[in-house]
């Protein structure tokens, strides 16, 4: 088996053990071999300049027009800078970054990617750049079109520059409806699928 | 075992590896061990939680220049008062029933080009009789290093700050237990890798907007509606788990406690809707379309601090507050800037209590009134309101104290060819001003020697001033912890101060 | 000994008996293999958990008791052998283990167990080894400030594997020769050791007016642009970072968007109080005779031991008020000023800050009449401490006399102490945090490398790629 096939099997048979009817305790599943962990276990926090730029190329925006808060402030450079791990040594005299994430770390990042990943939607509505496979006002495509793998694999690439394994598709292909099973709008998935994938921690850590 | 058997690091690895069992890795090492408590633990009881701020005064405020005057006629015989920082007797009030006395306010000529909007004066008539004044002694006169032990006190508590050793005593459960809006050294650290994650310090930059960070989503335009966005987060935490990245890396430290935050502080957060009660931004300047609203206490906290839409000292003192209030934090430190103007008026110095360098008794007079202020507001507010809005828990200012934390003091002396216009420098000897009802008010602790204006210190048990002695960092520090029932050892006991 | 050792106890207990300063150069002559001794100087944690009052650690208790009563500097040495095998923490691992890896063998909470060995399989990651492919994207991220792209990857991904290392390097070149590190990276390296202030600096909106306001000036009392320009300059292009504390000249912008050196005295192109440069070539030492150093260190005072501390701190990466690089010289301080730093709680660090500081008393800080901050005047120490004449005091550095601060930089730059500072912040840098036990091996190979790599930063940045503590996921 290829290796993508192999997680194809390891993520379809964790979701099909989610608590749905084929999974008794009287009929034992073989136990997928997870991979192997790290033991150095060492990350490095991508942090303010590099992540708002990644940002920025992959949704092809100035990085000026990423985010705004209440209209008038710079998300990256301002009033969210210490949160994503830079520092001002000017005026508040913080002469080094944080050595870690702070609380608001986590949600500041969905800010960003999410007013991000909307501007881009956005844009894309007049004049396509990153959503390209349908018209965003469409409903959104099936999980075996074309359009569907097109897009998911294009943010993989842009986003985390590799492509998705099996099961990130599978994942993803949850937010095609919303929670009573409603096809959504391809432009919602987009913004949902952009954000889903830009505040892995996949994006945030090297 | 000799010199020549020594193991190299390179064998020590490779020796010892197979005998050792899984999972400590240098990386947990580096985090220390604390970090595997869960974030979003049970709540500390409201009942029994205490409440510090800590006010730092930056640059050197001096204490013989506002609350522990001394005056010309009380120098020794042969003294020379034009060369010693003494004030005649008609610049030293002592207000009505107050035992502590202060500077009055600066003369026009005096002010230079500020224009002070408070005084020390109307703070101690408003607030003597929860004040206590300490002498102390710095142990550095650089900067830096002085503000970041004024925040451990040198130290004596593992190096964790008196803010983040508050916040770990009655921070269980709080998303935001430690909070830190200070600057410099005020704003560093502590050196303690036990600390608890929920006790480090979260560094608020700006006030004003600081709000908008406790939400993932809300106040964002043309963003999906909340249920959508609440599915999206389930799929990426399967996503998070699921990736080759996620599960290479599921048991990487940084990772485990962003993954930590993410999960339970977040919800927290937004649950709490902090981003309305932190929202100190006024109504009328956030754009209708994003569908946020002020703080429900914003005009309350605009009453005690009337510019606060405008200065961003009083938008500290106000944060202080509403974090506070709201149950969200324990332990916030604020810290007074530069160069600040209201309109066209100057109202803060540059390079706040060390413009003491260049214009000393200005300089001294502007920022003192400037600290107050705040402080004065924060008193108000602490003591019109219950603890969490709730009547049962009493008034917040019960269970509050005040840290007005400093770098140190200056010189004592003036050029006697400009006794009224002259720079000082830095200087270890100075006090320390403290207000909580849970401390001994409307007292001074210690004394000043009038024929050098040296601080001197007390008996931590007695109180009585011991003229010969000095007060340390580690004894103000103590005496704050002993005050918030925060333990540890190495504490000194500073009995004599407790109410 | 056990029973005394059990009295001071873990957690210390108070004595009579001091912290002795010569104390970290003794464990260093001990154990120079030591990571705490390796171009730095270990601090009295080892075995204090305070130094005023003085209370001991395990481990220190422990010595205690082994000295029995002998001289301290005489003794001590045989003390630390007597413990080697012993374990006075009690967490399982001997003293003269924890010595050697860079655990505190008087502290049970400090401690290292060593990196498991990988079980099972992963096909997207190269576990327990160097992975060319985490290298590539750390070298972007960090050097480029931004990730690889999916092509790059690729690319990289298709490179047959000996040639993946040069790809890497090139990659790297490419990042260290542009915008983002020579401009923001580099400088956001360089603010702990500027220490930039907007009110004070040539950004300062503040103006000064007086008299009746004919007379105006902005607020600046030194630029610290030429201080990041200078900087930026040294550590880029294979320069020889060892100018850091020894440059003679200045850096300005060449118009070109680059930098370009200019020799001699500059006057500021500010209408200001300040924010040239004052001195004259011969009185400079790169970074640490800066008019805003000088400025915003030594200020008004007699005796600039900030200015040194500071100098200290940032190019030899040791923290006097941290008590580290503890470097006693006899018959100091001499309170030369009399502040009272001879008294016992103070004169443990000022036996090595004070002499580090003398050869700055000939620098200005803030102004002297004629306003020229930061300038050199050879009356300065006389003038402001009376004491100066009579005392002739001896500037030392690492245990080696000095006559000025030009001299000073040039043996510091020389140090091994300089270099382990200047490898370890790139290595912090690049992997986010200090070096743990597991990464030391690879921190001190980067370090010995610097001279036969014309002391480059470029140079440390290429050998910390190469690390197993870089590319192995």
């Amino acid at each position: 088996m290829t290796n993508r096939t192999i997680h194809a099997w390891l993520g379809l048979s964790l979701l099909s053990c989610l608590g749905l009817p084929g999974c008794r305790d009287d009929q034992p599943e073989p136990e997928p071999a997870a991979l192997a962990a790290s033991t150095r276990n060492h990350l490095v926090w991508k942090r303010y300049h590099a992540f708002a730029q990644d940002l920025s190329r992959a949704l092809e925006l100035p990085t000026e027009e990423l985010c705004t808060e209440l209209g008038e402030f710079d998300c990256i450079n301002d009033v969210h800078l210490a949160g994503l791990g830079g520092h001002e040594p000017l005026h508040q005299g913080l002469l080094e970054p944080l050595a870690e994430p702070l609380a608001t770390t986590p949600l500041v990042t969905e800010r960003v990617v999410l007013s991000a990943c909307t501007a881009r939607v956005e844009r894309d509505r007049t004049d396509p750049v990153v959503f390209t496979a349908l018209e965003l006002d469409q409903p959104a495509p099936a999980e075996d079109s074309e359009a569907f793998t097109d897009t998911v694999q294009d943010l993989y690439r842009r986003l985390l520059g590799r492509d998705p394994i099996d099961a990130e598709y599978t994942l993803l292909g949850q937010l095609l409806v919303d929670d009573e099973g409603e096809p959504v709008t391809f432009g919602e998935f987009a913004q949902l699928a952009c954000f889903s994938i830009a505040t892995t921690t996949e994006f945030s850590f090297i | 075992m000799s010199r020549n058997t020594r193991l190299s690091r390179r064998r020590f690895f490779t020796g010892v590896a197979g005998t050792v069992g899984a999972a400590v890795t240098a990386a947990h090492l580096r985090s220390g061990s604390a970090r595997a408590e869960g974030m979003a633990a049970e709540a500390s009881d409201p009942a029994d939680r205490k409440l510090l701020f800590v006010v730092c005064a930056s640059g050197g405020a001096s204490i013989i220049d506002s609350v522990l005057p001394v005056t010309t006629d009380e120098l020794p015989e042969g003294s020379d008062a034009a060369s010693l920082n003494v004030y005649e007797p008609s610049r030293v009030i002592q207000p009505a029933g107050s035992n502590i006395r202060c500077v009055a306010p600066l003369s026009p000529l005096d002010q230079l080009f500020f224009t002070p909007q408070y005084s020390i004066q109307e703070f101690v008539e408003a607030h003597h009789a929860h004040m206590t004044v300490v002498t102390q002694e710095a142990t550095s006169v650089n900067h830096a290093v002085a503000q970041k032990r004024a925040m451990t006190g040198a130290g004596i508590n593992r190096g964790r700050t008196i803010a983040e050793a508050v916040a770990e005593r009655h921070g269980r459960g709080l998303p935001l237990a430690n909070c830190n809006m200070g600057s410099g050294g005020y704003l560093e650290p502590g050196d303690d890798r036990t600390l608890a994650g929920r006790a480090r310090g979260e560094i608020i930059t700006n006030p004003r907007a600081y709000a908008m960070a406790t939400h993932g989503s809300r106040g964002l335009e043309g963003i999906p509606g909340a249920q959508q966005l609440l599915r999206a987060r389930g799929i990426r935490e399967q996503l998070d788990d699921a990736s080759p990245f996620g599960e290479t890396y599921r048991n990487a430290p940084l990772r485990e406690r962003y993954l930590s935050m993410r999960r339970e502080l977040g919800p927290m957060l937004e649950e709490q809707d902090a981003i309305t009660k932190l929202m100190l931004t006024p109504q009328d300047d956030i754009p209708a379309a994003l569908g946020l609203e002020s703080s429900p206490m914003a005009d309350q906290v605009r009453d005690a601090l009337p510019n606060l839409d405008k200065d961003s000292w009083q938008q500290q003192g106000g944060m202080a507050f509403l974090l506070a209030y709201y149950g969200m934090s324990c332990a916030s430190t604020i810290g007074v800037g530069g160069t600040s103007f209201d309109g066209d008026t100057v109202v803060s110095a540059p390079l706040a209590f060390d413009f003491s360098h260049t214009v000393h008794r200005t300089a001294q007079g502007v920022m003192w009134s400037r600290v107050l202020q705040v402080v004065s507001g924060l008193i108000t507010l602490l003591q019109r309101h219950d603890y969490l809005g709730d009547p049962a828990l009493g008034k917040m200012w019960d269970r509050s104290l005040i840290y007005i934390a400093t770098d140190f003091g200056r010189d004592k002396l003036r050029p006697a060819t400009s006794p009224d216009f002259y720079g000082t420098g830095h200087h270890l000897n100075n006090g320390t001003v403290l207000l909580s009802p849970m401390l001994v008010g409307n007292r001074v602790f210690g004394g000043v020697d009038p024929q050098t204006l040296l601080t001197y210190g007390f008996d931590r048990r007695t109180g009585e001033a011991a003229p010969g002695t000095v007060m340390r960092e580690g004894d103000i520090y103590s005496l704050i912890a002993q005050a918030m029932d925060v333990d540890f050892d190495g504490r000194r006991d500073m009995s004599a101060a407790l109410a | 000994m056990l029973g005394f050792t059990a009295l001071l106890g873990v957690g210390g207990l108070a004595s009579e008996a001091e912290a002795k300063p010569t104390g970290p150069m003794r464990f260093c002559e001990a154990y120079p293999e030591s990571p705490d001794c390796s171009g730095r100087l270990t601090t009295c944690e080892t075995c204090h958990t305070s130094t005023d009052p003085a209370q001991w650690n395990a481990y220190g208790g422990a010595l205690l008791g082994a000295l029995g009563g002998r001289d301290f500097d005489e003794g001590i040495a045989s003390a630390m052998l007597e413990l080697e095998d012993l374990d006075a923490d009690g967490d399982g691992e001997t003293n003269l283990d924890e010595i050697l890896v860079g655990t505190n063998p008087g502290n049970a909470e400090s401690i290292w167990q060593p990196v498991p060995e990988v079980e099972g399989a992963n096909p997207f990651y190269d576990l327990g080894t160097y992975d060319p492919r985490v290298a590539l994207q750390r070298v972007m991220v960090l050097y480029c400030g931004h990730s690889a792209s999916y092509e790059q990857r690729q690319d990289f991904a298709a490179l047959p594997a000996e040639d993946q290392r040069d790809a890497l390097h090139e990659t790297l070149s490419m990042c260290l020769d542009g915008e983002y590190w020579r401009t923001l990276a580099l400088r956001e390296l360089a603010d702990v050791r500027i220490t930039p202030s907007y009110a004070v600096g040539a950004d300062s909106d503040v103006n000064l007016s007086l008299g009746d306001g004919a007379y105006q000036q902005r607020l600046v009392l030194a630029d610290y642009d030429w201080d990041y320009r200078l900087w930026r300059y040294i550590m880029t292009d294979d320069r020889d970072i060892r100018q850091l504390l020894t440059a003679k000249y200045h850096v300005v912008d060449d118009g070109a968007g680059g930098l370009m050196p200019v020799e001699g005295i500059l006057d500021s192109p500010y209408e200001t109080v300040a924010g040239g440069q004052p001195l004259p070539p011969e009185h400079r030492a790169g970074m640490i005779t800066t008019q805003w150093f000088l400025m915003v260190n030594t200020m008004f005072s007699a005796l600039p031991r900030t200015t040194a501390a500071q100098a200290y701190r940032s190019y030899l990466g040791m923290n006097i008020s941290a008590s580290e690089g503890i470097l006693p010289v006899a018959g100091e301080p001499l309170d030369i000023d009399a502040k009272g730093v001879a008294a016992p709680a103070c004169a443990s660090c000022h036996s090595t800050l004070d002499p580090l500081a003398y050869a700055f008393s000939y620098y200005n800080g803030i102004g002297n009449e004629t306003n020229l901050t930061g300038d050199y005047d050879p009356m300065r120490p006389v003038t402001a401490m009376p004491a100066w004449e009579a005392e002739q005091p001896t500037s030392m550095i690492l245990g080696q006399p000095i006559d000025s601060v030009a001299a000073w930089g040039r043996v510091a730059s020389e140090s091994l102490y300089f270099r382990q500072a200047m490898g370890r912040m790139f290595f912090e840098h690049a992997l986010g945090g200090p070096a743990g036990p597991a990464e030391l091996d690879d921190l001190a190979q980067v370090v010995e490398t610097i001279p036969a790599d014309g002391h480059s930063a470029n140079r440390i940045i290429h050998r910390i790629i190469d690390t197993e503590a870089f590319g192995a996921p």
